[in-house]
This record gives structure tokens, C-alpha cells and sequence, in this order.
């Protein structure tokens, strides 16, 4: 009961305000909502890559830093599209931020490396 | 002498109940948590893996992931990315959160790099139509466990109802036909995840019971949880 009346309160204080965060998180719970609500399309991949952009455009241009995993989500999202070097780019990002993601972080880039290679591998095959 | 000592006896016979009277309205009856282990453990990450979802709404698992990481990076830690985390253990052939929750903590901890991991069941997700009006609940316990010993550092249980204030028309009749459009938006479209997020908060942050907190917090190590 007591919590309901601090629910009541405490939507009726924040509908007015914005809960001042240590980080600028723009929409993304709602943009992850989004995405897992739809149907993962192409479109919808990229409208949550845009979102994420936009996390990181903003925090950038200002003083504060990027959110924790921020990075990492929008180098997976590259990765997903297949853009590696790009993806590599973001996880390094990711990694100077943020000291306790180097390891996967380095377990990442190593794996797209390797993806990278192969690739160039096959190709290089089909031109022989 | 007697008398004295007699009308002291009887003020502690009265004072006592109504001392413990005033103390349980002043707090929460709930006693805080023993955060020995969690202190000793001193998780400066958290992997939160995918959550189990033991209520009837299907895909509910997911939309909650969305609600999870703002607390905690707020609070102070290095949490990893939720998505990626998801993706990658599909592509490991963990694609049923059951399978993670009960895979090694510390092999999984290995796996991330991470020091400590979140562990979520989801128990109420619903919303329940009765006479004109929809409570819709949600309910999760929590249980975090330090990824190189797999002991639980921290565990937490929490429900939130919420029933949506109908509008006072100023007649009955048409209080009536607010309250059942009201309930029959609610019904057909719940929107679990402004409840979802205050459970959390209330979850992570409420002092004596939350998780204290983290390295990159101001107030971090500087006073008890």
C-alpha cells in the first residue's frame, strides 16, 4: 500500500521533470523496447542504430562520457551488417572508455579480425 | 521505594509497546541486508544476462532487458552491453535464458571478463481486469552472484501494482464510461515498462536493501549501503 502511494507520488513529482542521470541516455530504453518489439527487420536495425547514434553524437559533442556499453552495442550492430573495420573502430572505443571491457572487447576485435581475414582469403581464392 | 520502582515497571510496561509502536511506523518493517559478501566481492562490472520469464506474456523477457542497464550504469558500474551480451550467448547455443541461469557463473564471468553477474526471473507481468478497472503487476527477483566464486552477493524480490486514477467527470454516468475506456486501454495495450523501471529503481537504489554503490559513483565506498 505504502508503495503504491510512492509510485502515485513519485510518477506525479517526475511527470514534470526530468530525472537528472550521470550519463545522457536519449531513448534508448525505448529504442531497445522498440527493437525487440518489432520485427527485426532491416529498418528496424537501423532505426536502433540511429538511436544509438544519437546517444553518442550528443555525449560527444558535450563534455560527459558515453554511457557503459553504449559503444559496444552500436560496433555489434556494425558488425551485424557486416561493416568489421567500422565494428573494430567502435569496440576500441569502447574499450578506452571503459576499462572493465577490454577483454571481451579484445576477444571481439580478434574475432573479426579472423572473420576479416578469412574473407579476404576466399576471396582472393575466387580471383585465382 | 516500592512505589517507585512499582511506577517504573509500569512505565516500561506501557512505553515499550508504543516505542516499538513509533519505531515500526517510522520504517519499513524490513530489516537491511547483511552486505558482508557483497563488500568483500566489491564488483566494479555486471553481466546481465537474459532473464527468465515465468509469466504468461510471451517476449516479456525481452522488453524488460531494455530496463535494466540505466540503473545500474547510474548507480556506478560497468554493466555490459545488454544486446551484444543476448546475441552472443544465442550464437554460443545459450538461446534459452534457463540454460544460462544454470551455466557456470564462473565460466560465464570468464567468458565476458565480467566480476560479477545479474540474474533475473520475471514472476508478475500481467494486467487483471476487475470491475471496471485494470491493475496491471509486475514482479522480479533478483539475485547477483560474484563471477569467480558463484556465491549470491546480493538478492532482492520486488512487486509493483499499478492501477491507473480514472478522471472524475463530476457524474456518475459518465465516470462509468471513463473508467471503462480507461480500462479497456489498459487492457488492450499495458505499458508494463514505466512500473518495470520504478521496480528496478526501488530494487537497486532503496538504502538497506539496494545494491550500494558502484566505482564510478560518487559516493562510492564512502558510507554503507
Amino acid at each position: 500500500m505504502t508503495r503504491l502511494v510512492v509510485l502515485g507520488l513519485t510518477l506525479l513529482v517526475c511527470s514534470g521533470c526530468a530525472v537528472k542521470t550521470a550519463y545522457q541516455w536519449g531513448n534508448y530504453e525505448d529504442s531497445l523496447y522498440g527493437y525487440y518489439k518489432g520485427a527485426k527487420t532491416p529498418e528496424d536495425h537501423e532505426q536502433y542504430m540511429s538511436q544509438l547514434r544519437d546517444i553518442i553524437e550528443q555525449t560527444e559533442t558535450t563534455a560527459g562520457a558515453v554511457p557503459p556499453g553504449i559503444y559496444a552495442e552500436y560496433g555489434y550492430g556494425l558488425f551485424q551488417i557486416g561493416e568489421y573495420p567500422e565494428a573494430i573502430q567502435y569496440f576500441e572505443k569502447e574499450k578506452s572508455l571503459w576499462a572493465e571491457a577490454a577483454p571481451l572487447m579484445d576477444r571481439m576485435i580478434g574475432n573479426v579480425r579472423r572473420l576479416m581475414t578469412e574473407k579476404a582469403h576466399a576471396s582472393s581464392r575466387v580471383n585465382d | 521505594m516500592t512505589n517507585r520502582k512499582q511506577g517504573g515497571y509500569w512505565l516500561r510496561v506501557v512505553s515499550t509497546p508504543l516505542l516499538l509502536a513509533m519505531v515500526g511506523a517510522g520504517c519499513a518493517t524490513v530489516p537491511p541486508k547483511d552486505y558482508t559478501k557483497f563488500s568483500r566481492s566489491d564488483p566494479h562490472s555486471i553481466l546481465i544476462v537474459p532473464a527468465i520469464n515465468n509469466s504468461p506474456e510471451v517476449g516479456a523477457e525481452n522488453y524488460f532487458l531494455a530496463t535494466v542497464s540505466l540503473p545500474l550504469a547510474e548507480r556506478g558500474f560497468y554493466v555490459f552491453p545488454v544486446n551484444m551480451t543476448k546475441e552472443l550467448l544465442t550464437e554460443a547455443g545459450l538461446d534459452d535464458p534457463s540454460l544460462v541461469h544454470q551455466a557456470s557463473p564462473a565460466r560465464l564471468g570468464e567468458l565476458f571478463g565480467a566480476d560479477s553477474i545479474l540474474y533475473i526471473s520475471i514472476d508478475n507481468w500481467e494486467a487483471k481486469y476487475v470491475v471496471l478497472s485494470t491493475t496491471v503487476t509486475v514482479g522480479f527477483s533478483y539475485s547477483l552472484k560474484d563471477a569467480s566464486s558463484g556465491e549470491e552477493i546480493w538478492s532482492h524480490h520486488e512487486v509493483m501494482k499499478y492501477t491507473p486514477q480514472n478522471q472524475d467527470t463530476g457524474n456518475l454516468i459518465g465516470n462509468l464510461i471513463v473508467a471503462a475506456v480507461s480500462a479497456a486501454i489498459t487492457k488492450a495495450a499495458p505499458n508494463y515498462i514505466p512500473l518495470a523501471r520504478q521496480a528496478n529503481s526501488n530494487a537497486f537504489q532503496v538504502p538497506g536493501q539496494g545494491i550500494p554503490p558502484g566505482p564510478h559513483h560518487p559516493t562510492y565506498g564512502k558510507n554503507s549501503p
